[in-house]
């Protein structure tokens, strides 16, 4: 028992800790964007490298926190029948779910997400733009952000396996 | 399998996976996986990545984020409180006058930021209090902060917008402008209502008392509102009225908003280490919610079109045969109910594949068919059993206030939001005016 604690402590925190570190990559996002403003539209002297850096910035935001907001249930859900229920038959349900939805989509997300990744890897793979940064490490995101959302998904559904067989709440 | 068999049993699926209770993201990356498989084989999930990989090198959604930046750091400037407590003297020598205190201010606030969160908690807990001591009916109460603090997402800027124009190809800038005047209709609208309704039967909303107006003299309650109109009529300006004149792309905009909204928060005197933090963590929640179900929609919606899915159903509507303004009502009626069970952004993913192509066909502009369908979704948040507003309220009004006086307050409001729309969809000016106007188009 206090091993899966400390196991689920574990998870729990990789989901914390990237979700606290990343989030603040919306402050240089922001801050690109002014910039890019002014740069463009003040002294019409605009940077290569502001626009590409702005994307990858916002792109690397939303999907890495993603565990984080599984974490703290961010992600909105329809609970209409849900709330309904018995917290048992809840968490009944919730497993059912995480192996016909979660874990599937997540598992394809890593897979062909990897292949996606590995393929801009091999060819160091840059954008068209006169800049031309490289790809790859975004593409990478993608991958990465389909395994921190099964550690999260895995620590999920042992709360809830452990709450229907040994009536445990964590 | 047969198309049509299998379409209908995605549509089935996709009821049935939501009803489970879990984040609707999951629920259509699932069933995209699932239907993929069978209708199509496992060479589909290269598409996924693909399609992932679309939305996170897309440069219009950037505005998302920092639009949903910028509200939490209004919220944390204190601009509606100052505002809103300057207006409600002015106006509290009228009856119903704090109500429509709080529908100006809200609009106002729906100008400034882009999601109906911020504008329902920031008024709920500001105006509810003092609303019920001034003893206003609970249900007028209720119904007012919700149907005001919704039009959040209605006037831009708005996330809902951003989205639409990501999904139907359309110019963000263009539906922002067009969204303006059906706004700020629905606002005279909810004013009119708080007037007539006050000034027949003045219980509803009382008057401010002699004492109470005695305490603040006129002169002092019209140079207050005016201070207190400054800094969002600069924000206003500088955000809207960029992307009018074509200055600022929306996403522009969106960043340039957040920064002077970070700058609103130092002139308030209002900046802490733990407000940024806050600020910062929780736009990373709200703001990975919304976009990774745009990653899980993109893979359903693939996969649905992808076996031809949108076909089956434009041919079924378009078969009905009710005529061209026949299945306008209907496609609105299925978003009005749609609104009572799933969030909007739920809504667009799965109605616009279908509905767009079918407006298409039946020749009505693409423009002004998103606005209305972001006009109805106003009705979205407030219709039980899954409302935002409604969830939002219930979190922070007093005991003495029930669910019931909730769901009674926001029935007239839905019935105006409905009389909006008809007039939005009669005078399809309301919506392309504006846009036209644009110098350029962002």
């Amino acid at each position: 028992m206090d091993k899966t604690k400390f196991l689920l402590k574990r998870l729990d925190s990789i989901s914390e800790w990237t979700g606290r570190v990343f989030s603040w990559a919306i402050v240089p996002m922001c801050l690109l964007v002014v910039f890019e403003v002014i740069t463009r539209r003040l002294f019409n002297a605009p940077t290569i490298w502001t626009f590409e850096s702005i994307k990858q910035c916002y792109g690397l935001h939303f999907m890495i926190v993603a565990a984080y907001g599984l974490l703290y249930k961010a992600h909105v859900s329809i609970d209409i029948l849900h709330m309904r229920w018995s917290p048992r038959t809840q968490a009944i349900v919730a497993m059912v779910c995480y192996i016909i939805f979660f874990f599937p989509f997540c598992s394809i997300v890593v897979a062909y997400g990897g292949g996606f990744a590995a393929t801009s890897w091999s060819l160091k793979e840059v954008t068209w733009s006169a800049w031309h940064p490289p790809l790859y490490p975004i593409k990478t995101v993608i991958p990465v952000t389909g395994v921190l959302l099964i550690l999260q998904g895995i620590s999920d559904f042992i709360k809830r396996f452990l709450f229907v067989t040994k009536g445990v709440k964590l | 399998m047969n198309v049509t068999v299998l379409t209908i049993s995605m549509f089935v699926a996709l009821i049935i996976g939501l009803l489970m209770g879990h984040p609707l993201a999951f629920v259509l990356g699932g069933l995209a996986v699932i239907f993929g498989f069978i209708g199509w084989g496992p060479q589909c999930y290269v598409m996924f990545a693909n399609r992932i990989w679309g939305m996170m090198d897309n440069y219009v959604l950037v505005a998302i984020p920092l639009f949903i930046f910028m509200a939490n750091l209004l919220s944390e400037s204190g601009i509606a409180e100052g505002l809103f407590s300057s207006l409600r003297y002015l106006l509290g020598p009228l009856r119903g006058g704090v109500a429509i205190a709080v529908v100006v201010v809200s609009t106002v606030f729906a100008a400034c930021t882009g999601i109906i969160g911020a504008s329902v908690v920031t008024m709920g807990v500001l105006a509810t209090p003092i609303m019920l001591k001034y003893g206003y009916q609970k249900e007028l109460t209720m119904g007012t902060i919700c149907a005001g603090g919704t039009l959040g997402i209605l006037i831009p800027p708005s996330i809902m917008l951003v989205v639409m124009g990501n999904q139907a190809t359309l110019s963000v800038g263009k539906l922002f402008m067009g969204a303006v005047i059906p706004g700020l209709i629905l606002a005279v609208l909810y004013l009119a209502y708080i007037a007539i309704m006050c000034w027949r039967k003045p219980e509803l909303g009382p008057a401010l008392s002699l004492e109470e107006r005695a305490a603040v003299p006129v002169r002092k309650r019209l140079t207050g509102s005016l201070i207190n109109l400054v800094p969002p009529v600069i924000l206003i300006i500088g955000v809207l009225g960029s992307i009018f004149t074509g200055i600022a792309t929306p996403t522009e905009a969106s960043g340039v908003g957040a920064f002077l909204a970070f700058l609103m928060i130092l002139g308030y005197r209002k900046f802490t280490w733990k407000g940024l933090r806050d600020a910062v963590w929780s736009c990373a929640k709200t703001n990975t919610m919304v976009i990774i179900i745009l990653c899980g929609a993109t893979c359903f919606t693939g996969v649905f079109l992808g076996i031809g899915g949108g076909e089956v159903v434009t041919n079924l509507v378009l078969g009905i045969g009710l005529g061209r303004w026949g299945i306008y009502a209907i496609m609105m009626l299925i978003i009005f109910i749609l609104g009572m069970f799933i969030d909007w952004i739920g809504i667009v993913l799965i109605t616009f594949p279908i509905f767009l192509p079918i407006a298409a066909d039946l020749g009505f502009d693409p423009l002004w068919f998103v606005i209305m369908i972001a006009v109805n979704l106003q009705a979205s948040f407030l219709t039980p059993p899954f409302g935002y507003a409604l969830f939002y309220m219930k979190g922070i009004v007093p005991p003495e206030v029930t669910l019931m006086h909730i769901y009674r307050g926001i029935i007239p409001f839905v019935i105006l939001m409905a009389i909006g729309l008809l007039f939005c969809t009669l005078n399809p000016w309301t919506a392309l005016w504006l846009p036209g106007k644009m110098i350029a188009g962002g």
